[in-house]
């Protein structure tokens, strides 16, 4: 063990656990990039220790609907790889749409993952990526889940200004919709975003935020029947949301079956 | 931290990720009825949500499902792996609830890949790891030990973890590294302990 190893060797335990930060951490990531054999097992030791916490937390059987729907959400993404589905023409355009909405995909993930191979010291940055990558992913499983629906529409919604750029999609088949929302800023603070179906009135179909990339995927099970809805549209509303809307539409878009 | 089970016919879990490459849901079924209990109960305690923690495992496991290809076992067991993505995904999702920026927690999945191999109890039966870092865990002074916990389970850095207690960061560095010492100490005397006693 060499002088530096001796003073690095305190930063093996709260390095393993992702408690240091700063210029110890960088320090520590530098010299183990070296291939500091003495300080790789260090590290290493300190890493199984730490997996070891996760078996102090209380024990608890999960619900059994967990592995149902897991279950299910990997038959139907098997299926989705697996078959040219017979809902075909709508579902592909559904789909190329959400090649849009879902900006990136499995080829950027190959792409991230090759530059990793690459450049080892910017590794952390572009696994950051790939995790987002990922949350995406599990947003295009969740949304084929609608898409598997036999009846289905998909309906654009617009911002009701030129002057923004976010969008929306909402699929909507007999088990319920599915709204994507992209580009659109979160909410002030004392603020959300709500949802309506507009059939002669107004009728409240829940309330979401977006996230900092400024995208939403709401489930919505409660709504008015699809062939008497007119048009779906989003305001911005008070915290909780209203009874009827206060605002003016900033996403709008028709049924397909709307006159 | 490779799973053994105790019946010597039962595939081991590698097996059972070979069998998952195989696009085998019945392997899936059956690791996730080995370890579900685990990553359940670590998702919950680190997001104190049922809903969230649900979530999170379904997640996981779909991951896992997805990723079978990169889980290799020279860089680290199927249980390991699973405790790192949940561990990651729970602490992303406690920091987003928090608004504060997730940074920390894909770290360690990092570092599992580069450094993870099988640990001194590995070969410990599973029912009785969880009764060892208990009483491993026991033996840690209490203000150790809730660094230890507050960096583990809410992905605190020893910074935070200072303002948090309002102690100086210089005896929080000593209280985790102390704290991890005598865990890795007690892990060792009781691991050897159980293998003794076989």
């Amino acid at each position: 063990m060499n002088h530096q190893c001796e003073e690095l060797k305190d930063s093996y335990a709260p390095y393993a656990l992702g408690a240091l930060t700063g210029q110890e951490r960088e320090q520590l990531e530098k010299h183990l990039m070296e291939q500091c054999p003495t300080c790789s097992t260090g590290v290493r030791a300190a890493i199984n220790d730490t997996l070891a916490l996760a078996l102090a937390a209380p024990q608890q059987e999960p619900p059994g609907r967990i592995k149902e729907q897991l279950l299910r959400r990997v038959e139907t993404s098997r299926l989705s790889a697996r078959e040219a589905p017979a809902w075909k023409w709508l579902a592909l355009a559904a789909m190329l749409a959400l090649v849009v909405i879902i900006s990136g995909g499995v080829r950027r993930i190959s792409r991230l993952q090759e530059q990793l191979n690459i450049q080892r010291s910017a590794n952390l940055e572009l696994l950051r990526q790939i995790n987002a990558q990922q949350q995406a992913l599990d947003r295009q499983e969740r949304v084929l889940v609608y898409l598997r629906q036999s009846d289905i529409v998909l309906i654009p919604l617009k911002a009701t200004s030129k002057d923004f750029h976010y969008s929306g999609s909402a699929v909507w088949g007999k088990n319920g919709l599915m709204l994507l929302v992209n580009n659109l800023p979160a909410p002030p603070r004392d603020k959300t975003y709500q949802l309506w179906a507009i059939t002669n009135k107004p009728v409240s179909a829940g309330i979401f935020k977006t996230d900092a990339r400024g995208e939403a995927t709401v489930e919505v099970t409660s709504l008015p029947p699809r062939a008497t809805t007119k048009i779906l549209a989003v305001t911005l509303e008070p915290e909780g949301g209203v009874p009827q809307p206060t605002g003016s539409p900033i996403l709008a878009g028709q049924t397909p079956s709307a006159p | 931290m490779q799973h053994q089970t105790n019946k010597p016919d039962a595939p081991t879990d590698m097996e059972l990720v070979a069998a998952m490459k195989q696009r085998e849901t019945g392997a899936l079924s059956t690791l996730y009825d080995r370890h579900s209990r685990l990553v359940y109960s670590l998702a919950l305690r680190i997001v104190q949500n049922s809903t969230d923690a649900e979530e999170i495992t379904q997640d996981t496991f779909f991951q896992m499902w997805q990723q079978a290809e990169r889980i290799d076992q020279r860089k680290g067991s199927v249980l390991a792996w699973l405790i790192v993505v949940t561990r990651s995904r729970a602490i992303d999702r406690l920091r987003s609830r928090k608004k504060l920026k997730a940074e920390l927690s894909q770290d360690l999945l990092e570092r599992l890949k580069t450094f993870g191999a099988p640990s001194v109890w590995d070969q410990v039966d599973s029912r009785e790891r969880a009764d060892i870092v208990k009483r491993a865990l026991l033996e840690i002074p209490v203000e150790q030990r809730e660094a230890l916990e507050l960096a583990f389970y809410q992905g605190m850095s020893q910074v935070e973890i200072a303002a948090q207690l309002d102690e100086p960061v210089g005896t929080v560095k000593t209280r985790v590294r102390l704290g991890m010492k005598k865990l890795r100490e007690s892990l060792a005397h009781y691991a050897g302990e159980y293998e003794s006693s076989m």
